[in-house]
């Protein structure tokens, strides 16, 4: 009706549903159905005044988005009177992500010919476009800031971007998924969610990475990274023998009652130990080249969890596979003598990776 | 006397980017004071976030403080072509001069440019050693506080008042002078920024000089207004009340009564002299009768005090005797008229004219002062109209003087205020006169209308509410002196359907009394509009309303559809009755069996002729308002006490008036948008009331209406809500459930906003939301840096939104003031 139709207050009060709503990429016009089936104080209101104090709400948002990208901007900033406990759910709000967005984003490098194909995301994961927009730039903002910045991403990511520790935690995982560019668009790893990868890399972040030290660490150690190749011993004939003998006897021990199913499960392991067992190591000794490292949670679906799902091994059974495995290794006899510091790294590998495996494990 | 500025350009922070290649900028301050005063500091090399920590100082003269701000210009440095400026910021040092005031300023201010809005913020302190002025011949008038709050300020007391005081400058407006042609527009509005800040301080100073000079040591109410009149320049007034106050020693809470026992200053001043022996006069005659009182007092008074007009809108207890009503003064004027004197003397003269027949009109109401007092002006084209207005009041005359105020405990009496003060035999009016419901003894007319605050000694029953009543009449295009001649024609016309409406309204709401009464007049090109708008009220001295009579001359054929209106009209008011809790015994009466002469010319008589009548009954109707949350045109609500401030609102409806064929009815319905809008907004909060809305109305001259709307929302009884701020900005001039420990100066922004890309910014309003919610920053700023929390009575003085679609540019200019001040909760 008006050229200019607007209400402005001296405190930003702002409405948190039309700010969901504009978060998630609603337009004015769904917006205002959005809220007239919610709200059925609205109802009994003009429409055009709904409207109204949507696009005020908007009009806020709009300047308020810049702030929204530099969070720790948002409280030194002069322009909006808000209080301490809005910018929080703003910014909690403005950070939430959508998994499968994120899921299907992490897919390609962030580069800005993505930014302009997120189309297909959009319609594949039933999101607004805008949506999906705000949440690739988002996660391009915080890689963009953290990339001058040394020391753990975690931490770094709660002082520069004001974030809840859960939101921050998962932005941790996801960032380092993103800059090691593992590759997560895989056919085969399609029925992994986004979920399973953040487990994965908070395993990799808190086991193998440098968060201890000063270093950005999204980084590997690299000498660290280098001592997974001695594990090569251990798939050495001398030692496989023995190792599988230990580890069979432990499963046998550890389930104990003789069931018909148990003796599938042993027959099953005895079948396959060396198979994943050469695997395994395989993939410890791949992790020093970076390209091979992308493929990481291909080549565990390919080479560990394809194999054992097939042959019908369940969660549980894998899991006391990988345990045994573990445990074990320790006590093939002489491979200390080869490798002084063996059990050390073979802990800190195959801990790790297991746990992953068994997250994977769906 | 010379004095010192001790400046300190501190740091940046957040500047905006205007080095693509390396992301940053190369920043530098410029500093400026009056025209010799100039400082650099170093470049800061590739940051967002510099830091200059430049300390210097200048020399200037104590009148320049007065008159100049501190300019401050944040520049990218550019090696090879010249440097782009990042943005601006004036900083008033007025504040600073006053002894009571902060001693030194410091804060972040957001660096602002007419083009880009607010690009980061600058640090900047400032401090000011000065020598003080005894020369008689002084130019300077520092120490003279201003306060635009309209009432005696909180925790000072009042000795006395002095007067009015007005002073007015003229000037070329830059954006009209030849070398606009050639230059950019950015730099034509930051030559106004710069010049309508100067001369705001020009004024002030002016206007301080004047209040030295009558021995007054302040000036209350102070209202500014910047009348753009185009090609033929700018005018800046100032009007205000002069007034001697003194700090409380204790810091009570309550209302400031005059209980003033110690000696005040002595003052050589004849004029508190010749009435400090009328006073004494006044307290022999207490009991004699009131006519010959007044009649002495008045005497003394209008012959001392050439303008006994008072800007205030809230006065001490015991110092309004009794109310007599509105007065005011309209005259239309063309700017070019070819006078032999020269522009700003004609001007003068316009306002002298203006001046001396609201004096008469109180003079013949028997009346010593003007009350509430406001000019304001409206301009289209060459034809503007001047329009003074006030409530004519008899008060106190103590209060002129320093002596000891003695309140006549009688005359305090709980309704003596609406007594009417004359002789039923000498009514300088027609009035309809009744015994008062309350002593039964004096004679009290049927309604009053008052343009001050609501008066706590008078009492009231129930709610208030808010009134507005809306002209709006269609002219034919015209100019010059055609154009003159017909707005002088439609005035009064336009000014009696206003008082109907306002009449008529306020006896379906069952209410017979008006508080804060505003009038506004616009013109545009082929419009004439009148807005009122007031908080009215049942005061219980009054009579109870009689319904409005319809009268019908002709034949018994409409009949039937005049019963169902009367019918209507009934049922309203009782509705009303119920909805603002006016009490049970308050039966709405239709008329009154016997026509009786007084009753007979109090009847407020609808002639129904025809169906527009019909129509206009239904719009005095105004049910809607019951729908909408509670609102009152005042700073407090009579019947409901306040308990927090929630917010305070500026709503903005800007509407072609081509499209929507204006008339009245049209714009009844825009407002009564605007405030289901806002019910709208608040709908979550519970207990809350709209309170001082001011409503106005611009009509430009390429037929768009702009009506701005400024208000508070407040709650009341219990609220759970505890609003944190740390700027508390309110158009009242308290806020609610705090104290207000100082005031720390004067607020005055005049800020000008451009833009080349309206449409890609959200419109026009995204556009104008965008430069209010950065003006609100800029204020927040100013008090901050005064070591301020609130900012009470601000007010949006001017605000003027142009557009030209076609290019996709639009420039608005915005005023605002108000006072700093520090609350405690």
């Amino acid at each position: 009706m008006g050229t200019v139709d607007i209400c402005i207050g001296n405190n930003l009060i702002i409405d948190l549903d039309i700010f969901s709503l504009w978060v998630d990429g609603f337009t004015i016009d769904q917006c205002k159905t959005d809220i007239l089936k919610k709200d059925p104080s609205a109802r009994a209101c003009k429409e055009s005044i709904i409207i109204k104090d949507i696009i005020d709400n908007y009009h806020n948002f709009n300047r308020l988005e810049q702030y929204l990208q530099i969070p720790c901007r948002l409280r030194e900033q002069l322009m909006f009177q808000v209080s301490e406990e809005m910018i929080e759910k703003l910014v909690e709000r403005y950070y939430q992500y959508d998994p499968f967005v994120i899921r299907e984003i992490l897919n390609h490098k962030l580069t800005h010919k993505q930014r302009k194909d997120l189309d297909d995301i959009a319609e594949k994961t039933e999101t607004r476009v805008r949506s999906c927009r705000r949440q690739f730039d988002n996660l391009r903002q915080i890689i963009r800031i953290l990339d001058d910045l040394k020391g753990p991403i975690f931490r770094n990511i709660i002082e520069n971007f004001c974030l809840p520790k859960a939101l921050a935690d998962d932005y941790t995982a996801i960032v380092f998924l993103a800059r090691n560019q593992f590759d997560m668009s895989k056919r085969k790893l399609g029925y992994l969610v986004l979920d399973d990868f953040i487990y994965c890399a908070n395993q990799m972040i808190n086991n193998w990475s440098m968060s201890n030290t000063f270093e950005n660490d999204t980084d590997f150690s690299r000498d660290f990274l280098l001592s997974f190749k001695e594990l090569k011993i251990l798939s050495e004939k001398e030692f496989i023998d023995e190792h599988k003998r230990l580890v069979l006897h432990g499963i046998a021990k550890v389930l104990n009652n003789n069931l018909t199913k148990d003796c599938r499960c042993l027959i099953i392991f005895e079948e396959m130990f060396k198979d994943l067992s050469r695997s395994l190591i395989d993939i410890a000794y791949s992790l020093n080249h970076s390209k091979d490292m992308k493929d990481l949670f291909f080549d565990l679906v390919e080479r560990i969890i394809e194999p054992c799902k097939e042959a019908k091994v369940i969660k549980n059974e894998i899991t006391i596979f990988l345990d045994e495995y573990r445990k074990k290794a320790h006590f093939v006899p002489d491979i200390s003598k080869e490798y002084p510091k063996f059990s050390i790294t073979f802990d800190k590998y195959i801990l790790t990776i297991s746990n992953c495996i068994i997250q994977m494990y769906h | 006397m010379p004095g010192k500025i001790k400046i300190g350009i501190l740091k940046a922070r957040n500047l905006p980017v205007m080095d693509r290649s390396s992301e940053s900028s190369d920043a530098f301050v410029e500093v400026r004071f009056g025209t010799d005063n100039y400082y650099k500091t170093p470049v800061y090399k590739k940051s967002l976030d510099p830091e200059w920590n430049s300390r210097f100082f200048f020399e200037v003269e104590e009148d320049e403080i007065q008159e100049e701000p501190l300019q401050i210009r944040v520049l990218d440095h550019d090696t090879y072509s010249s440097h782009d400026a990042i943005g601006k910021v004036y900083i008033d040092l007025k504040p600073l001069l006053n002894p009571n005031g902060p001693s030194a300023l410091n804060g972040f201010f957001p660096i602002f440019d007419t083009l880009h809005g607010i690009r980061g913020d600058v640090k900047v302190q400032a401090r000011i050693e000065i020598l003080s002025d005894c020369n008689e011949y002084r130019k300077s008038s520092s120490g003279v506080q201003f306060f635009t709050s309209s009432r005696v300020p909180e925790g000072f007391s009042l000795q006395n008042f002095c007067g009015f005081v007005e002073e007015m400058v003229l000037n070329d407006d830059p954006e009209y002078q030849w070398i606009d042609k050639i230059r950019a527009p950015r730099a034509s509005n930051e030559a106004r920024q710069k010049l309508f800040t100067k001369l705001s301080g020009e004024v002030q100073r002016r206007i301080g000089l004047k209040v030295l000079d009558m021995d007054a040591n302040c000036v209350l109410g102070y209202q500014q207004y910047f009348d753009l009149e185009g090609e033929y320049g700018i005018v800046v007034r100032g009007i205000g009340t002069a007034a001697n106050i003194v700090k409380q020693a204790g810091t009570c809470k309550s209302q400031i009564y005059p209980e003033i026992t110690k000696p005040c200053k002595i003052s050589p001043n004849r004029l508190s002299k010749k009435i400090h022996s009328d006073t004494d006069l006044n307290l022999q005659n207490l009991n004699n009768k009131q006519e010959n009182q007044n009649h002495v007092l008045n005497h003394s008074i209008s012959e001392k005090i050439e303008y006994p007009f008072l800007t205030l809108q809230q006065y001490p207890n015991g110092f309004i005797k009794s109310l007599c009503g509105i007065v005011c003064s309209r005259s239309v004027k063309l700017l070019n008229s070819n006078n032999d004197l020269d522009d700003l003397e004609s001007r003068d003269k316009w306002w002298i004219e203006i001046r001396n027949e609201i004096r008469s009109h109180m003079k013949s109401l028997d009346c010593h002062v003007v009350l509430g007092y406001t000019e304001t002006k409206s301009i289209c084209e060459d034809v503007c109209v001047l329009s003074a207005f006030g409530t004519a009041a008899i008060v106190n005359q103590a209060f002129f003087t320093n002596v000891n105020k003695t309140i006549d405990e009688n005359s305090l009496e709980r309704c003596s205020l609406c007594h009417v003060p004359y002789n039923i035999a000498e009514l300088p009016f027609p009035v309809a006169l009744s015994p008062c419901s309350l002593c039964g003894q004096s004679q009290v007319p049927d309604v009053i209308f008052t343009s001050i605050q609501p008066i706590p000694e008078i009492p009231i029953i129930g709610k208030g509410s808010l009134i507005k009543a809306i002209v709006s009449r269609p002219r034919k295009k015209s100019s010059g002196e055609i154009s003159a001649k017909v707005i002088s024609d439609y005035l009064p016309f336009m000014e009696y359907e206003l008082h109907r409406q306002l009449l008529g309204k306020l006896k379906i709401k069952g209410m017979n009394m008006l508080y804060g009464l505003r009038v506004q007049i616009s013109i545009g090109e082929n419009l004439l509009m009148a807005i009122a708008e007031a908080t009215a009220c049942f005061a219980a001295a009054l009579p109870i309303p009689i319904l409005p009579k319809i009268v019908n001359d002709k034949s018994s054929r409409e009949f039937k559809e005049i019963e169902i209106l009367k019918k209507a009209l009934m049922e309203e008011m009782e509705k009303n009755i119920e909805f603002y809790d006016l009490g049970s015994e308050l039966k709405p009466t239709q008329t009154a069996q016997t026509d009786s002469d007084s009753e007979s010319k109090a009847l407020l008589k609808i002639e129904l002729d025809d169906y527009r009548e019909k129509e206009n009954i239904y719009q005095l109707m105004d049910s809607a308002a019951r729908k909408n949350l509670p609102a009152c045109s005042t700073e407090y609500m009579p019947g409901i006490a306040f308990s927090s401030n929630l917010q305070m609102f500026t709503s903005i409806y800007r509407c072609e008036a081509k499209l929507v064929q204006m008339n009245t009815k049209k714009f009844n319905e825009i407002f009564d948008y605007v405030l289901e809008g806002l019910s709208y907004k608040f709908r979550r909060y519970k207990n809350c009331v709209l309170a001082n809305l001011s409503i106005d109305t611009s009509l430009f001259d390429d037929d768009h209406a702009m009506i701005i709307l400024t208000g508070s929302c407040l709650t009341f009884g219990e609220s759970t809500l505890d609003i944190k701020n740390n700027v508390e900005i309110t158009n009242l001039s308290y806020v609610p459930n705090a104290r207000i420990e100082r005031y720390l100066g004067l607020v005055n922004l005049f800020l000008i906003r451009e833009s080349t890309q309206i449409k890609e910014n959200g419109g026009l309003s995204g556009f104008m939301h965008c430069f209010i919610t950065e003006v609100l920053a800029m204020v927040r700023a100013h008090v901050l840096s005064l070591d301020g929390n609130a900012l009470v009575s601000f007010k949006m003085t001017e605000c003027v939104l142009l557009d030209n679609p076609h290019r996709n540019q639009g420039q608005c200019l915005i005023n605002v003031t108000g006072d700093a001040v520090r609350i405690v909760k």
